[in-house]
């Protein structure tokens, strides 16, 4: 099986138009992290599709990108285009074909993005009839999309991705006929640009690698006006004002994010009380201080605001965008820290909406519980560090919080979040194994295998499951396979459960070593700290292993109870 | 002129740093010893045309140009010329 470290991805591009320019775009594209591509001669794809051995496959893909129009796959519809309508089930038996070929793809490549279909731009419209059963192009390409989802569903592997979006961006500028005349470009490069920015960052999101967190300023990027000069009554926010109905907006679309694990947190240069004070009394303002999961409000240098938050908040500086109405302030957070993203923004508050939702760096595979929990999770998180700060001793600090840590053996119900746990966990990782569904799957079944999840709760709510431990047996080793906990429950001896429980269970197999070997990469120094500095196992000759002798029993950790389903 | 800088930045946007072009005006666009290829070079032209239309107000067929034998198009320099006598032409 081949599993993938935290390296380059590769993306092969297939398509039956000249897509290098979209390839160019892919390479030049560097907001998302390292993405290898290639492009494969175009015209190609029924044979990519069907042919294993084709020269192109020789680059290993992690992900294809496979870009078609309608009529490259289904006969019938380019038929259809030259005015010989057929029936909608001929089409329905042809893209049937084409989502078996996709599903089969799967064995040779793992993660596929199929850009939807859309009717060709050079198509003269039915006008009245495009939507009609007889004639209607447009009504026939949106059944064709919606059978091909349809089919693909239960494939997690294979997303579709959405091309009017693409095409809408860049409006009447979408195609250029020049472009496919004298190049077989059916789009214009501004379309595939657009494209391109979606395509890397979804990438970056299946591996792990989407933006985690939102830092905001407030004065004319939340709400209008300068809270300090107008005070929180006289801010443009709501009302029977354009502008202030436009602040309204963005927050709705900041909070609808937070419903898909995206967290917000505030920088801003103001006095804090008179700043919170505007967040939580003005009645039209959408997001509240529960909303957010740290702010730091004071008259600093705000690059070090967003460092110190971002610290407080156990996120790197790659998880993080940085939204500012003022030019001045992007330019010190991005010269600061290259790594956050961080937008040009547009100077017309009406615009702040569009500009949000065409900000693709927070796509991910799928959508957990813990996502949409995440924001009361570090809410509760800051509620914890009050306690932490009133307490005198750890112990104290631990047995005060009354935690619980359950563990359960990987199955279809946690199944989802352990593979999202695997592919999005930088810090506390000790090998950043990447593995997708069906790897996973597979590993499982392999004997001598074993994997649980850990989930905590204690006196301020559920964390979720948080965890993952996996062992493999060899000879008479454990050897830890996975080794992740997500930032947001660490340094609260997790970490000894975790290696609690796989010397437990190890020991009962009759096995005589529990043995961690530490991968470093450019993110995980905290397990390496963890392990070298609070593990208790042993560094061994080999410097980046770390050994347990289960003749001795591993020490059950203190102030935390522990519970194996 | 910027309008040159413009569309020279556009087809950067789609070559490798070390192969973008200058818009010095000896560098080479579709004369001899260009170093771009054939899509390199159509992307020029679509890139031109744009801009022109978007920040000059009128239509330029430059695959027209293109056949005239003249060089008018070799350079950043030539082009350059070829631009401000249209310019002078459309008032």
């Amino acid at each position: 099986m081949v599993e993938k470290r935290a390296t380059a991805n590769r993306l092969l591009v297939i398509s039956d138009f000249n897509a290098q320019n979209l390839g160019s775009y892919l390479k030049n594209e560097n907001n998302s992290g390292s993405i290898e591509v290639s492009v494969a001669p175009f015209g190609m794809h029924n044979q990519l599709l069907l042919n294993p051995n084709h020269a192109a496959w020789e680059f290993k893909p992690d992900v294809a990108l496979i870009w078609t129009s309608a009529a490259a796959n289904s006969p019938s519809f380019a038929a259809a285009m030259q005015g010989n309508p057929p029936s909608l089930k001929q089409l329905r038996e042809e893209v049937e074909t084409y989502a078996t070929q996709l599903i089969q793809l799967q064995q040779r490549v793992k993660t596929l993005l199929v850009p939807t279909w859309v009717a060709p731009s050079w198509h003269p419209s039915f006008g009245l009839l495009d939507w009609k059963e007889e004639h209607g192009i447009s009504r026939r390409i949106a059944a064709m999309n919606l059978w091909l989802a349809e089919l693909v569903e239960k494939n997690s592997g294979i997303f579709l991705l959405d091309t009017p979006k693409w095409l809408a961006q860049t409006g009447s500028e979408a195609v250029d006929p020049k472009l496919w005349y004298l190049a077989k470009s059916p789009f214009s490069n501004q379309t595939l640009k657009a494209a391109a920015q979606d395509i890397s960052w979804a990438v970056a999101g299946i591996f792990g690698r989407a933006k985690k967190v939102i830092v905001l300023d407030l004065d004319d990027t939340l709400w209008g006006g300068i809270i300090g000069d107008i005070g929180w009554e006289k801010l443009r926010l709501g009302g029977h004002d354009a502008v202030g109905e436009a602040f309204v907006d963005f927050q709705k679309n900041l909070k609808a994010l937070t419903q898909r694990g995206i967290i917000l947190a505030v920088v801003s240069k103001n006095t804090e009380s008179v700043a919170l004070e505007g967040i939580d009394k003005h009645p039209e303002m959408i997001l509240r201080r529960k909303d957010f999961s740290g702010w730091r409000i004071n008259w600093k240098d705000k690059a070090s605001n967003v460092a110190e938050l971002l610290q407080e908040l156990n996120l790197g500086m790659q998880s993080a965008v940085f939204i500012d109405d003022n030019p001045v302030e992007r330019a010190r957070v991005r010269e600061a820290f290259p790594e956050i993203l961080v937008p040009e923004w547009p100077t017309d508050k009406l615009r702040y909406s569009k500009a949000l939702s065409e900000l693709c760096c927070f796509q991910t595979p799928s959508i957990s519980e813990e996502d949409r929990s995440r924001t009361s999770m570090y809410v509760a998180e800051q509620e914890r560090g009050s306690l932490k700060q009133a307490m005198t001793s750890m112990d104290d600090w631990l047995k005060s919080l009354e935690q619980r840590v359950t563990f359960e053996m990987v199955s279809p119900s946690n199944f989802e979040r352990t593979l999202q746990l695997l592919n999005k966990t930088n810090q506390m990782n000790l090998q950043t194994r990447r593995l997708t569904e069906s790897e996973l799957k597979s590993w499982l079944k392999e004997p001598g295998h074993h994997m649980w999840t850990c989930r905590v709760l204690d006196k301020f709510g559920d964390s979720g499951i948080t965890g993952i431990i996996g062992l493999s047996e060899e000879k008479n080793e454990a050897v830890v396979s996975d080794y992740v906990l997500s930032c947001r429950v660490m340094g609260r001896r997790v970490e000894e459960s975790l290696i609690y429980v796989a010397a437990t269970f190890a020991s009962k197999q009759g096995l005589k070593k529990l043995t961690a070997k530490y991968l470093p990469t450019s993110k995980n120094k905290p397990c390496l700290d963890f392990f070298q500095k609070e593990s208790k196992l042993e560094q061994t000759d080999d410097k980046n292993s770390y050994q347990w002798d289960l003749k001795t029993a591993y020490p059950k950790p203190a102030s935390i109870s522990i519970e194996v389903l | 002129m910027n309008v040159i800088s413009k569309a020279i930045g556009k087809v950067n946007e789609l070559l490798p740093v070390e192969e973008r072009l200058s818009t010095d005006s000896s560098t080479l666009l579709f004369g001899d010893g260009s170093a771009l290829d054939s899509l390199g070079r159509v992307n020029l032209i679509v890139a031109f045309e744009e801009q022109i239309s978007q920040d000059l107000g009128f239509e330029l067929t430059l695959m027209d140009e293109l056949a005239n034998p003249s060089g008018i198009l070799d350079s950043v320099g030539s082009f350059h010329t070829l631009l401000k006598s249209r310019l002078d032409t459309h008032g």
